[in-house]
């Protein structure tokens, strides 16, 4: 506990004062696109920027006057670097647009909540405070908690904010229960938090809200353990836990139609009178420390809480929605990480009873494997041991860098293994199409040659046209049987076909194109025959008409006969010949498809 | 001999056992159960020799005591290695107890045992024989694990590698040299 | 009684030994029948983007060339030096730096076609290997940020050069902690304000 002890002790409860008016405000575009100029004079609750994404949220104007940059700005983020970020300089009359409540609320349904939160610019912890996809998709939750918790030392913003307006709070939980329509609706809060507790409790009697009180320390407040604390094990899967400010925020938007422009900030540490300030979003720091009093020596200033906070690199960045504590530590420039000297200490105060020190030793080598052996992933990254570390080991640093860096790797494998499954798909796809294309080539061969057949069949009963249309169609069947002998006899690599077999299919077709010239003839010869008679007789008598028929009749008869002998041989046949085309086919097509890909290689050669 | 050079004895021979380890990554990875495989084995040995000694004595052979001693360890290292190479060939292979250094901690750490005058009963020598041997194993474990902590000390440059581990020897070996020497 | 004492630690040494003896050999072959092949584990350590930089027709040939031995394990831009040492720890054989020859790793892009040039030519969704490419004949086509691999395999057939890589976007999930290099700065008050 050395760092721990050596700050200075937080004061039971700051007063609540107000930021006058800055000469500066640098907004932070998170997720949102600017719908304002440079130049323009804007009044106080104007939309400047519109949500741009799911994650993003709208910003509006905190006070009236004139938009002097929009752009990259350094903001209060760890890695301190350049966000969009839109400057206004104040013009001091702080004319508002009106306020319009909407009165319809009650009618809203939890999408529609989220996304008139968005629009007003409230902020939870990752985007809007009721995060769009969860609103869209899921059942009324089981469980809400209301997370007021503030058990990092410095933390106040909250319990001031409960202090001083306990009856808003408890207004916007209301609104909230009404449209979400939660099982069970809780209000976290810690033991120390007494003013807090007291203006609650007797709220708490009339509402459907419960208030619980939290006794363990300190990172039994993070979401993550209030929920694993707070929760049933039925309502586990399906509950939400959303922070204070967010909270009351919202219940001004959408009771009372004012955007979200201003939050309470503790600002504490070695300032003269540490306080809460009720600052307007994008106030710069340095404002907030001034007002606090901020003695003239060097000092590091931090933002965020006491274990978890980060240094920011300047002091005319703006504070933003989730700026709930500046600290102004003794310069501590001579901190040094020094090397481990196994103490032990980070793995006595571990809350998650993991080894800081082999974690840090793996982290730092970059050896994630072996850090996920250590159980990186249940790190809560409370930074309790960060600020017991005898050696100023960057513990924290390094186990929020390495656990992201595992998420990333995942992300990373996941995305792999979907790319794989695309690829193996359009494989899969590009083989069955090439499949089917053959198929159908193959269908529509047969359909001809069963065309042909059956057009074989009924030519000897039909006159001369059906003749020369049968003579047309022996042509074509010789042809294509030509055609299927000559791509049999030329790739060596024929599937499979034995000789005999092809050879049977040959005098096959050749067999049918003999009967189909027969039967042509056949057909002719009936026909003239017919001719024939029909000028004889018809002027004499029409008795000689029955013996002709007669013999015309026995002619058909004949032919028919044939005809279906031939068929029933043809029936015979076609399977067999139906399969050495399809066969021919693919063959054919598959020299084709590798003809083509020898090209295509050849020519990425010559590239 | 006394215990004053005994322990530090067992020191060198824990370096030299390490030392003889193969290089690679598969052996790294199973440098501690090897360790203790061996100093397991090396209790046994230990166990089998002095167990033979009392059972030569009962039986009235009368042999010089260095002769004697030399035969019985090498046997029971022999016996030992023979045993396991039948009974588990693929592991013995893999923890590295190999019949040479089974051989060389059975004569190394067995011999000296023999001429300990504080061990001279047969209770004692018993106690003398398996707290050698639970050191021997803790040495051992020891040296398995030395090169993974070494790697994350500030060391400078030419201490590097393997050579860091003989000073760490020296150190072990002369706190059990003075250990020692309080005991005998 | 020392006898006895001594049997009895005898047998627990033996008992140890052998139970010793036992976990390692239960680690040694660690069902090998229920692995799947080595092409398929190769498969899983290479990063899909199907881009052929490695020589081959995609990752799962490479995967199969290495699992026979026919290519060596550094022809992997994509995969970077961390895929290398994967597959080195995986195929038992030493790190190998990237070929001289090799083309650079570049960070992951996705594909971004101008519409205002595309002309519809289908040209791109036949070469994209995991159907990233959406259109068709005569319509413009567009990307699946989400699905494309950043591959590049798209740009060489376009006629009309529409097809530019763009970084990946930046949404606040894709905000990253940095590597810690100093803990605490400390800054001059009114320095900046």
């Amino acid at each position: 506990m050395s760092r721990q002890t050596r700050l200075p002790a937080a004061a039971s409860s700051h007063p609540l004062t107000t930021l006058p008016l800055p000469a500066q405000l640098n907004l932070w575009l998170q997720g949102s696109r600017c719908c304002v100029e440079v130049g323009q004079r804007v009044l106080k609750h104007q939309l400047l920027a519109q949500a741009d994404n799911e994650f993003g949220a709208a910003v509006h104007a905190p006070t009236s006057g004139h938009i002097r940059a929009i752009g990259p700005l350094p903001q209060a983020l760890p890695d301190a670097p350049l966000r969009d970020g839109l400057q206004l300089q104040p013009d001091g009359q702080d004319e508002a647009l009106p306020l319009q409540a909407n009165t319809d609320w009650p009618a809203l349904s939890p999408l529609a909540l989220a996304i008139r939160l968005q629009d007003m610019g409230v902020m939870g912890q990752h985007g809007p405070l009721l995060p769009l996809a969860w609103a869209a998709a899921a059942p009324p939750p089981a469980l809400l908690i209301i997370n007021a918790v503030e058990n990092e030392p410095f933390l106040q913003a909250d319990s001031t904010l409960l202090r001083e307006q306990a009856a808003a709070v408890a207004d916007a939980m209301a609104m909230l229960g009404r449209i979400l329509q939660p099982a069970r609706l809780v209000l976290a809060i810690q033991q120390e938090q007494g003013a807090a507790i007291n203006a609650l409790r007797s709220l708490a009697a009339s509402q459907s809200w419960q208030l619980e009180v939290i006794q363990a320390p300190y990172p039994a407040g993070d979401d993550a353990p209030l929920l694993q604390s707070l929760a049933r094990p039925e309502e586990s899967s399906n509950s939400l836990c959303l922070p204070l400010a967010g909270v009351y925020a919202a219940g001004r938007a959408i009771l009372h139609g004012e955007p979200c422009i201003s939050r309470i900030v503790t600002v504490s540490g070695a300032v003269k009178q540490p306080q809460n300030i009720l600052a307007l979003l994008g106030s710069p720091v340095a404002d907030l420390l001034a007002c606090a009093g901020l003695p003239p020596q060097r000092h590091a200033i931090v933002h965020g809480g006491g274990l978890r906070g980060f240094a920011l690199p300047d002091t005319a960045i703006g504070i933003h929605q989730h700026s709930h504590c500046l600290l102004a530590l003794a310069d501590q420039a001579e901190l040094i990480a020094q090397p481990c000297v196994r103490c032990g200490d980070c793995a006595s105060i571990c809350p998650s009873q993991l080894q800081p020190q082999e974690l840090y030793w793996h982290c730092s080598q970059q050896q994630l494997e072996q850090a996920q052996h250590w159980r990186l992933a249940d790190c809560s990254q409370c930074g309790l041991c960060s600020a017991v570390c005898p050696s100023q080991l960057p513990l924290l640093d390094t186990f929020r860098q390495a656990s992201q860096q595992l998420l990333l790797a995942e992300q990373q494998q996941s995305a792999a293994d979907a790319a794989r499954q695309r690829h193996r798909f359009r494989q899969f796809r590009l083989e069955r199409d090439k499949q089917e294309k053959a198929q159908r080539l193959a269908e529509r061969a047969a359909q001809q040659a069963a065309k042909l057949a059956q057009q074989q069949a009924a030519a000897p009963s039909s006159t001369e046209p059906a003749a020369v249309v049968a003579d047309k169609q022996a042509a074509i069947a010789a042809a294509m049987a030509r055609a299927a002998e000559r791509q049999q006899q030329r790739p060596d690599t024929a599937p499979s076909a034995s000789t005999s077999e092809r050879d049977a299919a040959i005098a096959a077709n050749r067999q049918a194109t003999i009967d189909a010239a027969m039967a042509r003839a056949a057909a002719r010869k009936a026909a003239q025959d017919a001719a024939k008679a029909a000028a004889a007789d018809s002027p004499a008598n029409n008795s000689a008409a029955p013996g002709l028929n007669q013999q015309q009749q026995a002619l058909i008869q004949a032919a028919m006969q044939r005809a279906s002998a031939q068929k029933t041989a043809a029936t015979a046949n076609s399977p067999a010949a139906m399969d050495e085309d399809k066969k021919a086919l693919i063959a054919a097509a598959m020299a084709r498809a590798a003809a083509q890909k020898a090209a295509r290689d050849a020519g990425e050669q010559e590239k | 001999m006394n215990f004053g050079l005994y322990l530090p004895l067992l020191v060198g021979l824990a370096l030299c056992n390490h030392c003889r380890r193969p290089a690679d990554s598969q052996a790294a990875a199973q440098a501690l159960p090897a360790a203790i495989a061996m100093g397991l084995a090396t209790a046994i040995m230990l166990l089998l020799g002095g167990g033979l000694l009392a059972l030569a004595g009962s039986l009235g052979i009368v042999l010089p005591l260095a002769l004697l001693a030399v035969m019985l360890q090498t046997g029971s290292a022999l016996l030992l290695a023979s045993a396991l190479q039948r009974l588990a060939a693929g592991p013995t292979m893999q923890l590295g107890l190999h019949w040479t250094r089974l051989l060389l901690n059975s004569l190394a750490a067995g011999l000296p045992l023999y001429y300990l005058p504080s061990a001279s009963g047969p209770l004692t020598s018993l106690f003398a024989c398996v707290l050698s041997t639970a050191l021997f194993t803790l040495l051992l474990a020891q040296f398995a694990t030395l090169p993974a902590r070494l790697q994350r000390c500030a060391l400078p440059a030419w201490l590097h590698g393997q050579r860091a581990l003989l000073p760490c020897a020296l150190i072990i070996a002369l706190a059990l040299h003075s250990l020692g020497a309080r005991l005998s | 009684m020392t006898l006895v004492l001594r049997l009895l630690l005898l047998w627990l040494a033996i008992w140890l030994l052998g139970k010793i003896l036992r976990s390692s050999a239960l680690k040694l072959r660690p069902a090998a029948a229920s692995l799947p092949p080595l092409a398929e584990r190769i498969d899983a350590l290479l990063p899909q983007t199907q881009c052929g930089q490695c020589g081959h027709a995609g990752c799962q040939p490479y995967a199969q060339a290495l699992a026979r031995g026919e290519d060596s394990i550094n022809r992997c831009p994509p995969g970077g030096e961390d895929g290398i040492r994967k597959l080195a720890a995986l195929l038992h054989t030493d790190y190998l730096p990237f070929a001289a020859d090799a083309p650079p790793q570049k960070p992951k892009a996705v594909a971004l076609i101008d519409e205002a040039t595309c002309i519809g030519c289908t040209l791109c969704i036949q070469a994209c290997p995991v159907d990233a490419i959406l259109g068709s004949a005569k319509q413009m086509h567009t990307v699946l940020a989400d699905e494309c691999t950043g591959c590049e395999l798209c740009l060489a057939p376009c006629p009309v050069d529409c097809i530019s890589m763009r970084p990946a976007t930046s949404l606040p999930a894709d905000w990253r902690w940095g590597y810690p290099v100093i803990a605490i700065k400390a800054v001059k008050p009114g320095t900046a304000a």
